[in-house]
């Protein structure tokens, strides 16, 4: 079989926006922790077609995480360990 | 009235004297700039998410105030200043606010949220 169909439905969970569903979830850049579940392993913004994220809630996101990075709550990136490598040489 | 949430890190190897004197300075330059402020919360020593100048550590503190726009723009120039400072982000809350009402209101907040509590234990 060329495509394997059942491990492509796995990752299909959230249909729909969480703070849509529940109004007392509030995105605040503060909040790291919250935050942190829409990023990736590597400090990416995860898409709104895999958060499943309503469009206006995935754009207050985006600040918000933007935001966390500035004040160094959330990374930019985790290539913190590489750059430490570099430094010892 | 804007009224304006500033978070700044201080460096965390800085004694508790000299931690106090920086957050009473940054406190009288709003005051002096006829700004209000509205609460001082101290997070404490955090984990940084990256370095910021070689510390991976930092004494976060976050100040909650109503001001002008040039208040915010002379904050900002002494926080840049300050070598014990290592980073620092403003964010603007409200468009257009009277400070008066505000600390009524923080108040009121804080008694609901006291009176729900109770409410849920009595039907408990």
């Amino acid at each position: 079989m060329p495509f394997d169909h059942k491990n492509k439905r796995i990752f299909i969970k959230h249909k729909t926006c969480r703070f849509c569903a529940d109004p007392s979830l509030k995105i605040d850049y503060k909040e790291s922790k919250t935050l942190a579940v829409f990023t990736t392993e590597r400090g990416k913004i995860i898409p709104r077609r895999i958060s499943g994220n309503c469009a206006r809630h995935q754009r207050m996101l985006a600040l918000a995480i933007k935001r966390a990075r500035n004040i160094a709550l959330l990374p930019f990136t985790t290539a913190k360990i590489r750059m430490k490598q570099y430094r010892e040489f | 009235m804007k009224r304006y949430e500033t978070i700044y890190i201080v460096n965390p190897n800085l004694d508790a004297d000299s931690l106090k004197e920086v957050v009473a300075k940054f406190s009288d330059i709003i005051e002096k700039l006829k700004g209000y402020i509205v609460k001082i919360n101290e997070w404490g020593k955090k984990k940084l998410a990256y370095e910021v100048k070689r510390f991976d550590k930092g004494y976060y503190i976050l100040v909650d105030f109503c001001g002008l726009p040039g208040t915010v723009k002379e904050l900002e120039r002494n926080l840049k200043l300050d070598d014990r400072i290592l980073k620092y982000l403003t964010v603007k809350i409200d468009e257009d606010v009277d400070p008066g009402d505000l600390i009524g209101k923080e108040d009121e907040k804080e008694e609901r949220i006291e009176e729900s509590n109770d409410e849920s234990f009595e039907e408990e």
